[in-house]
């Protein structure tokens, strides 16, 4: 979603339309920001996976998450092609966060009983902040 | 008349299943392994099943201490399935640590012959003496291994890396640095023998790197990508969220289990009020990947 000035995607954006395989998605976000809720929607959007069955969205911290955008998302997920859902998994990293997110940002999902809101286990954190690192740049990893 | 004493025997399934239960206790895997001769080898499976040596502590020690114990007791080496390597550290190790490691180091991997998954973090491939290239090569042939796991692996060229990949590969994970301060000699006669080598049908990959996600997508011959249903990408840069799209549409009805980390929303024009903060924040984090 990066080279889109005027707000469509371009071959550099990551889109799903090629993959009807698609069982289970993933997205993690490390940090929040406004237009999170409106990219994943766009991504959700163009998913044509008749057979997906979960979605999980790992949030590490829900600073700046707003209700309106993630109603949004809750909607596009209560569309017809997402019938299969079996599970839609919000995944925090911190117990306070879990009170944040609660079943009033996906009345949809919760309606039909297929809404977890559950904390990231401190192994699965470890791991994340471990690959995480690869953000730092490598020289900073090898002083010379 | 004396009657023999019966003393019945569990069936190995049902050892298997209670021992299997205690498979992250040491301390009641070494009291299992001390009951009885069945009993053995279901405990010592779960208790020698991942071996580490990392740089918390000396790494020369830890391969000689190992080498020590596998010397007495050979057996054990076929119990040993996930080997962890690491000489990733904040400092540098020592150029003495490195040639006690290069001493050493091929003789321990050279009795890893059941292993199943390697973990290496910031291995200097190119840096190292034949010797130990050559161990580690003979350990990425080995027909069991299918899972390796490569995190700050450091290549003069990525040839480096991906000559050393066989094709039993089912799994794959790659993040690294490509430095440029080694002298790219070694490839070369293992560049002739990748072209007969079959490729690598992978089913899983984890990628955060630009330039292995290039290579990948380009006229490379080592991996078959068609085959991957796991994909975990982490798009840590806007370069790398345009080679992951790529990918995802290369990969087309194959690809069954997405995971994407989400792109760098700091580079979006929906970023413009936002952006300098944040890049700020990130800075001073360290967090930037420029």
């Amino acid at each position: 979603m990066n080279d889109h000035p005027d707000g469509l995607p371009t071959k550099d954006t990551i889109d799903v339309e090629c993959n009807p395989n698609i069982r289970r998605l993933t997205v993690r976000i490390d940090l929040v920001l406004p237009q999170v809720a409106s990219y994943l929607k766009y991504l959700l959007s163009r998913l044509s996976a008749p057979n997906i069955q979960q979605i999980t969205l790992v949030v590490l911290s829900c600073e700046g998450m707003d209700r309106h955008g993630w109603n949004e998302v809750d909607q596009v997920l209560d569309g017809i092609k997402f019938r299969g859902l079996r599970e839609v998994a919000i995944v925090v990293s911190r117990v306070q966060d879990m009170d944040i997110i609660s079943q009033h940002w996906f009345p949809s999902m919760y309606s039909k009983g297929i809404l977890d809101i559950r904390r990231l286990s401190f192994l699965r954190l470890h791991n994340h902040f471990k690959l995480s690192c690869d953000f730092i740049h490598p020289t900073n990893m090898f002083p010379h | 008349m004396r009657l023999r004493s019966y003393r019945p025997r569990l069936p190995p399934e049902l050892i298997e299943y209670t021992i299997d239960y205690l498979h992250d206790s040491p301390s009641a895997l070494r009291a299992c392994a001390r009951v009885c001769r069945d009993w053995v080898a279901p405990s010592r499976f779960h208790l020698f099943y991942r071996r580490e040596i990392i740089s918390t502590r000396p790494v020369p020690l830890q391969i000689r201490r190992l080498l020590a114990f596998l010397g007495r007791s050979p057996h054990i080496a076929f119990y040993i399935r996930e080997f962890v390597f690491s000489v990733y550290s904040k400092w540098r190790m020592p150029n003495s640590d490195w040639r006690q490691v290069n001493a050493a180091l091929p003789y321990l991997l050279g009795m890893l012959t059941q292993l199943r998954k390697l973990v290496l973090y910031g291995i200097p491939f190119a840096g190292l003496v034949p010797g130990t290239r050559a161990a580690f090569r003979a350990l990425f042939a080995l027909p069991c291994l299918v899972h390796v796991d490569v995190i700050y692996i450091k290549v003069a060229e990525l040839e480096h890396f991906t000559t050393l990949l066989c094709s039993p590969l089912k799994r794959l994970s790659v993040s690294m640095p490509v430095e440029e301060q080694f002298p790219s000699i070694r490839a070369k006669d293992e560049a002739v023998e990748l072209r007969e080598r079959s490729p690598c049908r992978l089913e899983y990959l984890h990628a955060n790197h630009e330039v292995f996600m290039h290579w990948l997508l380009g006229a490379q011959t080592v991996i078959d990508i068609s085959t991957i249903r796991t994909l975990d990408a982490w798009c840590n840069s806007k370069r790398m969220e345009g080679l992951v799209a790529r990918l995802i549409r290369r990969l087309g009805p194959s690809l069954e289990d997405l995971t994407i980390q989400l792109p760098d929303l700091n580079d979006s024009p929906y970023m413009k009020d936002w952006g300098a903060p944040f890049s700020s924040i990130l800075s001073s984090l360290g967090l930037t990947d420029e």
